[in-house]
């Protein structure tokens, strides 16, 4: 009797179980552009003139590794086109951008690579100003616009397109096909 | 058997990630009828989960996978899928997604099931399943191929943006493999007048397969000052180097500081040497430094004061 009396605390702290709760939190990532299409509507003069507008991209990720951003062409073609008119991609690249020339159209993002610090402005019709761009890498090489190091909840690019023209470019609808690529890093 | 996991970083889910998952698990909640056409949208947002996925195979096997594709957005898109092959270029591991001449392209390996285009609605999951057949004779180690889903707007006038986001497959064809890696610390100022510090490791696997790297980055102060710590996980690819990089911000206006920088190798701990850091901002600086040469003036015509010599009347009141 004793003896059972003695067992009686081990048998209580017997039931005492151990529950381990585990989690498994999925990485995910998400890509969303504002305008889905950037308009870059001119009406051009003798000596040219430039318009400017902007797209906003929105990433969110979380990876605590962070995400990298990406722009290039969705095809191999780089050129704004109508038909069997076309207006050339600007002659710069993101390490060395250039001020526009007639005919031509680009990207820029404030602060990457050579673009510098900006800021820049939307504008219609105005004179060509020095204001540096590059040309939309064909799909192959796309151009990093951001990294980051860390999660990232609705961290937001702004990607400027400008486009210059004068007279000698036929009128017309002109277009081209970009391509925004987030990949956790 | 061959296995197929979501990676998961162990630990800690920050609130942005929360947040996140919050909105996605509503977008998901709240899901709507698909619509038979899917309508032009001014902003096409599309989120892939997961983002990253190791997988392991046999050569000559195969093994199969799954990714959600989701249109968190108030109205519907076309989606097309597509695999491309993965790779890094430089420490900072600037993602490529072209095949490196002479190497194997794996996403050749990859089968995606079902139609690689497809309307998706808004408020819609769409669940995208995939094989993974890897050739026989394939060696063993890493691999690595990327899933893109990438909207796919009606043609209009203008720049048209087609949105991409990607799921990373980290493929491991089982059997022997050599696993290793070196840990090197890039060298730190001396002092720092900046109200921030950038802190990296240089993490190489000289392996034939790629790791998660955890590393450590502490900086203790000697003169009482507050720490700082940061831990870091990072994938490192085969026969590269990745740099680690945390900043640690708002240092402290006076401080002197031990840097102990280690990282988890190929899954051995390995240890930088310890750097000392003096971070001071340059006001303080200029403070200090112009007290220590108004001090230094002091002393100087102190001392010549002491060595003028003495008027004659003074000497000879001396007794």
């Amino acid at each position: 009797m004793g003896l059972l009396l003695l067992l009686t605390p081990l048998a209580a702290n017997a039931t005492t179980a151990t529950t381990t709760i585990s989690s498994t939190i999925s990485p995910v990532i998400s890509l969303l552009s504002s305008n889905g299409t950037v308009n870059l509507n001119a009406t051009p003069t003798t000596g040219g003139v430039q318009t400017i507008a902007s797209d906003t991209v929105t990433v969110s990720t979380n990876d605590s590794a962070g995400y990298t951003l990406k722009l290039g062409e969705t095809s191999a073609t780089t050129t704004l086109t109508s038909g069997g008119n076309t207006i050339a991609a600007s002659s710069g690249s993101q390490a060395s951008p250039v001020a526009e020339t007639p005919s031509s159209w680009g990207y820029r993002v404030d602060g990457v690579g050579g673009f510098g610090a900006g800021p820049t402005s939307p504008a219609a019709n105005q004179v060509i100003a020095s204001t540096k761009f590059a040309a939309v890498p064909a799909s192959g090489s796309p151009d990093t616009l951001v990294t980051t190091s860390s999660t990232a909840s609705g961290a937001t690019t702004t990607v400027w397109y400008g486009l210059a023209v004068n007279t000698a470019v036929p009128s017309g609808t002109y277009s081209n096909s970009v391509t925004y690529t987030a990949t956790a890093n | 058997m061959p296995t197929l996991r979501s990676r998961s970083r162990p630990a800690r889910l920050h609130a942005g990630g929360l947040a996140l998952l919050s909105v996605g698990l509503l977008a998901l909640a709240i899901a709507a009828p698909r619509h038979s056409n899917a309508a032009a949208s001014a902003n096409d947002s599309i989120t892939m989960t997961p983002s990253s996925t190791e997988i392991h195979a046999p050569p000559g096997g195969t093994t199969s996978g799954s990714l959600n594709v989701i249109n968190p957005g108030s109205s519907g898109y076309g989606m097309s899928l597509a695999v491309a092959p993965y790779r890094v270029i430089g420490d900072s591991y600037d993602p490529q997604f072209t095949e490196l001449p002479g190497t194997t392209d794996a996403s050749q390996w990859l089968h995606l099931e079902g139609p690689l285009t497809q309307n998706l609605a808004a408020h819609t999951l769409a669940s995208v399943d995939y094989t993974l057949s890897v050739p026989a004779g394939t060696a063993p180690g890493g691999y690595y191929a990327v899933i893109f889903a990438e909207t796919d707007p009606p043609a209009a006038t203008g720049v048209v943006a087609h949105n991409r986001v990607g799921d990373i497959l980290y493929i491991t064809v089982d059997g022997p493999v050599k696993q290793s890696g070196t840990l090197s610390a890039p060298r730190l100022p001396r002092i720092v007048f900046r109200s921030s510090l950038p802190i990296s490791v240089l993490v190489s696997n000289t392996g034939g397969l790629h790791f998660v790297t955890m590393a450590d980055i502490q900086a203790n102060s000697l003169s009482g000052g507050p720490p700082f710590h940061a831990s870091l996980q990072r994938y490192v690819l085969p026969q590269t180097t990745r740099l680690v990089s945390t900043t640690w911000q708002r240092l402290p206006l006076f401080g002197l500081y031990k840097v102990y920088r280690s990282a988890v190798v190929a899954g051995q701990p390995q240890t930088a040497p310890t750097a000392e850091v003096l971070i001071i901002r340059p006001w303080l600086a200029a403070i200090l430094g112009i007290a220590a040469i108004a001090a230094l003036i002091g002393v100087v015509r102190g001392i010549r004061r002491r060595r003028r010599p003495q008027p004659r009347g003074a000497a000879r009141r001396t007794p």
